[in-house]
């Protein structure tokens, strides 16, 4: 909702400036998206030098710090004549000075700068300027530059618009708020008078709502002998500032009203409207409309519309018609002021793809007494506008049942402070609701509050504390650590899983990435309805392909050695509503030796787990699975030639977390070390070879592979180193004789391994 | 000679050299085996004049080889003492290979450890989740405009909302799955991975986490709620920076707040929080009579952005060692 800051100021009769208002709603009452100012000096505002530096590279200029109410900002400044404390006009992005400069995010001899502080050529107020234009001290801090200088330029609030609170799009609960801010009085005052004419609206307008469900209320009136032309000047100048473009009186009226009060209305031209009738029904099928947007829409028979006797003239509640709409030869008006179903409304926009003023608020819900209202105002601005103009008599009221005006609500007042953690004496709450239009009256210790038809989000004590609360400020709540009854904290097994494996895999070098959870799916993953392109439409079952053929880049080039992992959710569909959602490890080596050093990794890791996984070829994986007792929990194998991973099911290995770690007592005894070369076909594995020599015998306490290579003859030749130790005993050169014997025969029965002894 | 028996002579030399080389013959050795004119060089270059058939086994031979000399070399680089000067102290030093934890499990550890100190456990909840829990019991009608608050990715519609599924937009079915699970008093985060359907640019990511935080007392007050947010945004970005609520809605929370941070030099809005709607205790199995509590859900992106002044969303889900190793 954009907002005249100068008709609220014109309409409460504050001094704050508009930089002072929009903090005080921003405080008090909804987030202020932005302040703008129109004309020559949009975007400028006043600041306040903080800092001020030299430049390191460049002798004639400065370093500012700039206070420019939101931020403050660095700027540089080649003038000579600014000190820490002075206000100075300051242009910010999107502003143009004199001669026509727009001023934009910069870099000034390699210092950053967020906008420029202004002489008065800078500003056109002068033709020329020595130095920068300080500002008097009554300039404001973050006030727009036009409104201290006296130029009448208008700024514009646009604030947020709260989802529960449709009254947030009209003037007058905005005013109302501004006032109970600031602790005014605050009179609407609008005028709703004018005298009707003798010939009665029956004899010229003929309403028939078909779908009462979906319109709650349609209230019409004519008046006839009116005159098309622009509108006032004043409300021009509302309707501009509230980003609407003037168009002309009726249209003018019926945009200002709706701003005001926050209730759409519309104004047919009543010649226009075949048979004079007006009938609220849904659309037929292949019906079309020519929308006052100058676009021709297909309807459907879900879709609410206003039709005369033959064909519709508006979608009910978002747009008007063309052909039916005001033009200058326009002089009988039929008015419409409605009430429509909120969900219809929405339903219908979303499926035309048309939010317009008029449909965002009737989705968020309006209540069907403000028609009545709503009604009166336009048609008193009609004729004031059109001093000629004759209303007929009466009014078309066609209503379902009518809420009553007020609703009562009483809550207790202990309940309040007790939820906000304050007291705030009872003078005060009520004076708060009171300028809330939320009349309250206090008996014993309960309030009892009249709540009017159009707060419908007000439904119990927290809504009340909320009004009270935010008015007068949630700064005044102290801050309380609350005091608990102590309790071990918990954290689930999966989660210090996830957590443990992580760190470990850092300390091992490793450098972890998020990616995206979407690919392009397979016969097993679950499809996103609404993909956002059309490589992210299914939800990952597997994050190999991810990880493996993710580009890693540094300082601008492809990394050609990397560690890294990735650890997160998979989904994989089942027959229940939610999918099975696991946690997946890839862990990825890429460089010489990628297998070796990211099988090395999987281990190691799972080692510090204490937990013994086992291997096995599977056909078309170059590679080996990985299972834990009976469960395959994951595979290593190599991607690309130097490029490959390792993947883990966490699920499958959590439960095997959870044993104790079994110590073992160091042997104090040396250890005795050698090495064995053997010569085997080239189909023998290493991986089982190496196995044989860890179970030949109990003294055998470690074994790597040490060599390995392919000699000219097409067998391999693998070295392994070896070391023997007892827990309870030096060792003897017996010993090893024995051990290597055993070695050295068991490879030859299994593998037909001959020991090179040369 | 043939090429193949070249090749292995090679390979042959270059492990007798090794044998007796020192650091000093390193580059030397480099040059020798694996320099533009190598002899092994020169003879990877006959390769590709081969014949098909042979091409294939002896380009294979030659790679491994060079593979193999090559890692060597490494290898004795490796083992070498490379200081040569031993009166030159301002010689570099060698880095090691760092690790490094991506920055939002960083944070989301920080904070557990931060709240386990004030007794809050740790609550998880599903990424892909129903239309219930993601909306219903938190109090956001079907048609209603509030949802318009959260553009969603569907991911199929059932029925009626208990079977139609969604990636959840926030964290906080996560305090329906618990208040359902458990009594008060409940104190709990949920850090966990939440998802907007929204095209991304430096300020918008599809995927980002949150941190949910609930509490649910007997006597629970905004008071309370302003205390721990404010501990908790001071411990993330220091001691000097101030909060403030401003008023906002929610339709799980009544009163609900946004929170901003006052932090070099402007306000910041930072996440959004306020008193548990009773409506949800009560969807919670909670006594709404006789409890409140607190609920609270921070962007973890958004406090690491403000923190380093990272200007790009994108890089958390990017593949860039510039970004990731910083942290």
């Amino acid at each position: 909702m954009k907002l005249s800051y100068n008709y609220l100021k014109d309409w409460i009769g504050f001094k704050e400036t508009s930089k002072q208002l929009a903090d005080l709603i921003n405080l008090h009452i909804t987030e202020v998206e932005e302040l703008t100012t129109s004309g020559r000096f949009g975007c400028m505002v006043v600041g306040e030098i903080k800092e001020i530096s030299p430049h390191p590279n460049a002798d004639k200029l400065q370093l500012t710090k700039t206070d420019v109410g939101s931020e403050v900002l660095n700027i540089v400044c080649g003038a000579k004549n600014i000190a820490v404390g002075q206000k100075v006009p300051v242009a910010l992005p999107g502003a143009v000075v004199a001669g026509g400069l727009e001023i934009k995010p910069t870099t000034i001899r390699g210092e950053e700068s967020f906008g420029m502080l202004c002489s008065k050529r800078e500003l056109g107020l002068a033709e020329e300027a020595d130095g920068i234009y300080i500002l008097d001290d009554t300039a404001a801090v973050g006030m727009p530059l036009g409104e201290f200088l006296g130029e009448n330029e208008d700024s514009t609030i646009e604030l947020k618009v709260l989802s529960n609170r449709p009254d947030y799009l009209s003037y007058l609960t905005i005013a109302r708020e501004i006032a109970a801010v600031l602790g005014r009085d605050f009179n609407p005052e609008l005028e709703l008078d004018f005298s009707e004419g003798e010939e009665p609206v029956k004899n010229h307008l003929a309403i028939k709502v078909e779908e009462p469900q979906l319109c709650r209320r349609y209230i019409g009136r004519v008046i006839k002998n009116i005159q098309v032309k622009p509108s006032p000047t004043w409300m021009q100048k509302v309707l501009l500032a509230s980003g609407l473009r003037p168009i002309n009186n009726i249209v003018d009226i019926s945009n200002f009203v709706m701003l005001e009060l926050g209730q759409p209305v519309h104004a047919f031209d009543l010649a226009k409207l075949t048979e004079q009738q007006i009938v609220v029904r849904k659309a037929k099928a292949k019906e079309t409309i020519l929308g006052l947007d100058g676009v021709v829409r297909a309807l459907n028979e879900n879709m609410l519309v206003i039709a005369d006797s033959t064909h519709p003239v508006a979608i009910a509640g978002i747009m008007g018609g063309e052909e039916t709409g005001v033009s200058n030869q326009t002089t009988e008006l039929a008015l419409e002021v409605a009430n429509f179903d909120r969900v219809s409304i929405r339903k219908t926009a979303r499926a035309l793809g048309l939010h317009t003023d008029s449909s965002v608020r009737f989705e968020k819900g309006l209540s069907p007494l403000l028609p009545e209202i709503a009604m009166q105002r336009l048609v008193s601005l009609v004729v004031q506008d059109c001093p000629d103009a004759i209303v007929l008599a009466g009014e078309l009221d066609i209503c379902q049942e009518v809420p009553s005006s007020t609703r009562t609500l009483v809550v207790s007042m202990p309940a309040i402070n007790q939820l906000l953690g304050i007291e705030i004496e009872p003078d005060i709450m009520l004076d708060i609701l009171n300028r809330l239009d939320l009349s309250a009256t206090l008996s014993g210790s309960d309030l009892t509050v009249l709540i009017p038809h159009y707060r419908e989000d007000i439904v119990g004590m927290p809504d009340i504390a909320e009004e009270i609360i935010r008015i007068y400020g949630t700064d005044k709540v102290a801050n309380v650590m609350p005091q608990i009854t102590i309790a071990p904290v918990v954290v689930s097994p999966m989660a210090e899983l996830i957590y443990n494996i992580k760190t470990r895999l850092q300390n091992l070098g490793f450098i972890e990435v998020y990616l995206h959870p979407f690919d392009q799916g397979n016969k097993n993953s679950i499809a996103l309805e609404n993909p956002l392109n059309q490589n992210w439409t299914h939800l990952k079952t597997d994050l190999v392909i991810g990880l493996a053929e993710a580009t890693f880049m540094e300082r601008g080039e492809r990394v050609k050695a990397l560690k890294a992992f990735e650890l997160n959710t998979i989904f994989e569909s089942t027959a229940n509503v939610l999918p099975n959602q696991p946690q997946q490890l890839v862990i990825r080596v890429q460089g010489p030796d990628a297998y070796r050093h990211v099988r090395g990794a999987g281990e190691a890791l799972l080692t510090s787990l204490g937990i013994n996984v086992k291997y096995s070829e599977v056909a078309g994986l170059k590679g080996l699975r990985v299972s834990l007792g009976k469960e395959l929990i994951g595979e290593v194998a190599l991607h690309q030639a130097d490029n490959a991973y390792f993947a883990l099911s966490l699920p499958m290995i959590l439960p095997h977390t959870a044993g104790e770690y079994e110590y073992k007592e160091p042997s104090r005894f040396p250890a005795i070390k050698f090495d064995m070369t053997f010569i085997v076909s080239h189909n023998i594995k290493a991986g089982e070879m190496l196995a044989d020599i860890l179970s030949a015998d109990i003294l055998v306490d470690r074994a790597e592979l040490k060599d390995l290579y392919s000699t000219a003859d097409g067998h391999r030749k693998l070295t392994f180193h070896i070391e023997l130790r007892s827990s309870a005993k030096t060792l003897t050169k017996d010993d090893r004789d024995v051990v290597y014997g055993i070695i050295k025969n068991k490879l030859q029965e299994h593998h037909k391994a001959n020991l090179d002894e040369g | 000679m043939a090429l193949r028996d070249i090749l292995k002579e090679i390979l042959a030399a270059a492990e007798a050299d090794l044998k007796s080389a020192t650091f000093k013959d390193l580059e030397q050795l480099k040059i020798k085996y694996l320099g533009r004119k190598s002899a092994l060089s020169l003879a990877l270059r006959q390769i590709k004049d081969l014949p098909d058939d042979e091409r294939g086994p002896l380009g294979r031979l030659g790679n491994e080889i060079k593979q193999k000399i090559s890692a060597m070399l490494e290898q004795f680089a490796a083992g070498q003492d490379h200081i040569v000067d031993d009166l030159d102290f301002t010689i570099p030093g060698i880095e090691p290979l760092m690790g490094h934890l991506h920055p939002i499990t960083q944070t989301i550890g920080d904070l557990i450890d931060f709240f386990a100190g004030l007794g809050f456990s740790v609550a998880e909840g599903p990424e892909v989740e129903t239309e219930e829990y993601n909306f219903d019991l938190l109090n956001i009608p079907p048609d209603h405009p509030a949802r318009d608050m959260w553009d969603t990715f569907w991911v199929s519609r059932g029925k009626d909302s208990a079977h139609s599924t969604l990636l959840r937009t926030h964290t906080s079915p996560v305090q329906l799955r618990y208040m359902r699970e458990s009594k008060p008093p409940i104190r709990i985060i949920a850090p966990g991975r939440t998802f907007r359907y929204e095209a991304e640019d430096a300020t918008h990511s599809s995927v980002f986490y949150q941190l949910e935080g609930l509490m649910v007392d007997k006597g629970i007050t905004l008071g309370h709620l302003k205390a721990v947010i404010d501990a908790m945004v001071k411990h993330i970005l220091g001691d000097d920076v101030k909060t403030r609520l401003r008023p906002s809605y929610f339709p799980f929370t009544e009163p609900s707040f946004e929170v901003d941070v006052w932090f070099e030099g402007r306000w910041l809005e930072l996440m959004g929080c306020g008193m548990v709607n009773p409506k949800v205790l009560e969807n919670g199995g909670i006594d709404s009579s006789v409890y409140t509590g607190f609920a609270f859900g921070m962007g973890i992106e958004r406090i690491i952005m403000a923190k380093y002044k990272i200007t790009d969303i994108r890089n958390f889900y990017g593949t860039n060692f510039d970004f990731l190793k910083q942290f």
